[in-house]
């Protein structure tokens, strides 16, 4: 049998009822297209939530000031002032026995000026743990040291975003930067801790002074907003959360006052890890309509060849006079699901293809249409076409060609 | 050469029984131009669907050019039917939307033969048809469809034309030109077997076999039997062919 012409057939069949058709495709195409997008959307932004808790640092801690756990209804109001110290710092490090290491940190956003070219970036002020605690190295040159934090030295460490920016052609080192007004020699350049969830550059956007420098010189302040805080052990968070928020408690006295901490601990990880569940809970949703929609489209696509080979009894009957054999009508019939598969699994890729983009662009989530993502997508339609055509194919072969003749 | 003997064939109609073909024996050599007439339900079209190896009798022995049909696949029945069978129906039963061409090349897709170019054009061209090769079946008269339906019977040469009522949804005028083509046909060496219950039809064929309840109770030559064209001519000559070729 001449499968070309087979082929030609069926596509005719399948054109000569053009609605009936959309309808009983809908279905595989809006399957197909959910396939696409959950893996799309998969792919893309778990790989990126996973890359970023890497990036965090192990044993995280974060303590902001003035944050206190926000209650829906409440307007929320942000402190400008806040009442952590860097004693508090010292003595979360002295006090706290779960804890490693600490690298209390205050920033603003400056100007930062280097020749004609300037912009406004992130200054952030910490001490030399911040590269321990946060894991965070130089791919040049050198953090500043205790020394240099002690003394105030005007020196800075900037993000290799900044880098890029101050310092298109030149090599920045030992050069002067001006962060507001105040001059900083260059001592060493970050790696890149590449893009964040939100799709900002955020922590390859800034650049990091000695915090005696940032609170004496550069902000003229008091008080600290936060402290990175490294745990000695993954598997007791909770516990040193708790030790550093008595801790706290007992410095600002909150407690005998009966306030609210004037203080907020976060476990980043954990923030992280519940975005991955949420993707995860967004995948499976899509996964579930996809599922269900593949199913409609199989059923779909069940009705439309079973009215099918009802309605062309008269030219089974025919092509079985005239030679065709029980498994040339199966072919046919199987050709021509298998062809309606496609061409919704087709109309699925251009549909999820859209949405994948579409979600790409109104939300963080990174999407990544790759070849995977597709050959699942086109597979399953044909799946479904086969698996939804046999039934009626076999109804269609297993026809009596003398009853078939004889149908209206 | 169709040689059946004691061909037996019941039906389960309704839960009633049904014999459409009691011991029917029947042998149909080359070149036979033979009517099948009786009156309907008389089993002639089951005698058709057995000869024609879409039905297979319930005993007795059919022998298609030597080959007992019984000993056949399904497989083996499908490509008999293709290569050496040609049907034609009452009812034309071509593809809608399909073009004339394509429907009389339907057959070539289940052939095996390797060269089948311009096969369907020479089957459209015997029937007169060439120019309407690429009309669809709506766009053709009653007799074009039937004309059509014979060039796909004709496409991959058989041996035997079945024909079971081919001229019963044509006009007088239209049905005498479908005969005329199976005499020629006929003329050509082929088997015609032409199932009617219309004796004028019959008259055409060299030998009528009648059969009544499932037994042939009549099989005898046609003393003189009529030519289409003939026909054809002294209707047009006469303006009237009740007188010619009503029962």
């Amino acid at each position: 049998m001449r499968l070309g012409r087979n082929l030609l057939l069926s596509a005719k069949a399948i054109l000569r009822h053009r609605v009936r058709t959309a309808l009983a495709l809908s279905g595989t195409a809006v399957g197909v297209g959910a396939v696409l997008v959950m893996t799309a959307v998969g792919e893309g932004a778990e790989d990126q939530v996973i890359s970023e808790i890497e990036a965090l640092g192990r044993n995280l801690l974060v303590v902001s000031a003035g944050d206190a756990p926000r209650v829906p209804w409440r307007q929320r109001t942000l402190p400008k002032v806040t009442t952590m110290t860097l004693g508090d710092a010292d003595a979360i490090l002295s006090q706290a026995t779960e804890v490693a290491l600490v690298a209390p940190a205050q920033d603003r956003t400056l100007r930062a000026k280097y020749g004609a070219i300037s912009t406004m970036t992130k200054v952030m002020g910490t001490t030399p743990a911040y590269e321990e605690v946060r894991d965070f190295r130089t791919v040049q040159g050198r953090y500043f040291n205790e020394a240099e934090n002690r003394a105030s030295a005007r020196v800075a460490v900037l993000g290799s975003r900044v880098r890029d920016l101050l310092f298109p052609d030149e090599d920045p080192m030992g050069k002067r930067v001006r962060l507001g007004r105040i001059p900083f020699l260059v001592i060493g350049v970050l790696e890149s801790k590449g893009a964040t969830v939100d799709g900002l550059s955020g922590e390859d956007n800034q650049i990091l002074i000695p915090i005696q420098t940032a609170l004496r010189r550069a902000f003229n302040l008091d008080f600290i907003k936060m402290v990175y805080v490294r745990v000695r052990d993954g598997d007791r968070m909770a516990a040193a959360e708790g030790q550093i928020g008595d801790i706290l408690r007992t410095r600002h006295r909150t407690a005998e006052v009966g306030r609210e901490d004037d203080f907020a601990i976060q476990n980043q990880r954990l923030i992280l890890e519940a975005r991955v569940e949420t993707l995860a809970s967004f995948r499976k949703m899509i996964l579930g309509l996809g599922a269900v929609a593949l199913l409609l489209g199989g059923v779909g696509i069940l009705s439309i060849m079973l009215l099918s080979v009802r309605e062309r009894r008269n030219e089974v009957g025919l092509r079985i006079a005239v030679g065709a054999r029980k498994k040339d009508i199966l072919i046919q019939f199987l050709v021509e699901s298998l062809l309606l598969g496609s061409v919704g699994g087709a109309l699925g890729v251009i549909l999820g293809l859209g949405v994948a983009w579409a979600v790409g662009m109104t939300t963080q989530w990174q999407t990544a249409v790759n070849e995977t993502a597709l050959l699942v997508g086109v597979s399953s339609a044909l799946f479904v076409g086969v698996v939804f055509g046999v039934y009626p194919a076999q109804q269609a072969s297993a026809l009596d060609p003398i009853e078939a003749l004889r149908a209206e | 050469m169709i040689k059946l003997e004691q061909v037996n064939k019941s039906y389960r109609k309704d839960s009633v029984e049904v014999r459409a073909l009691h011991d029917v024996s029947l042998k149909i050599d080359a070149g036979e131009f033979v009517a099948v007439i009786g009156p309907s339900g008389s089993g002639k079209s089951t005698l058709m669907n057995v000869i024609g190896l879409l039905d297979r009798p319930d005993s007795g022995s059919y022998h298609l050019d030597d080959g007992e049909v019984a000993s056949f696949t399904s497989d083996e029945l499908a490509q008999i039917r293709n290569e050496k069978i040609g049907f034609v129906f009452q009812t034309f039963h071509l593809l809608p939307k399909t073009t004339a061409l394509e429907n009389v090349e339907l057959p070539l897709i289940y052939s095996s033969r390797g060269d089948i170019s311009g096969l369907g054009a020479q089957a459209l061209e015997r029937v007169g048809l060439k120019d309407r090769a690429q009309h669809l079946p709506s766009e053709l008269s009653g007799g074009q469809q039937q004309r059509v339906a014979i060039a796909r019977a004709l496409v991959n040469d058989p041996e035997m034309i079945l024909a079971d009522e081919p001229t019963g949804n044509l006009d007088t005028r239209s049905g005498l030109e479908i005969l005329a083509i199976f005499q020629e046909l006929n003329r050509a060496g082929k088997i015609v077997v032409l199932v009617t219950h219309d004796a004028a039809v019959a008259e055409m064929a060299h030998r009528i076999v009648e059969i009544v309840d499932g037994r042939i109770v009549r099989d005898k030559p046609v003393e003189e039997s009529k030519d289409a064209r003939e026909v054809i001519a002294n209707w047009a000559g006469s303006g009237d062919i009740s007188k010619e070729v009503a029962p």
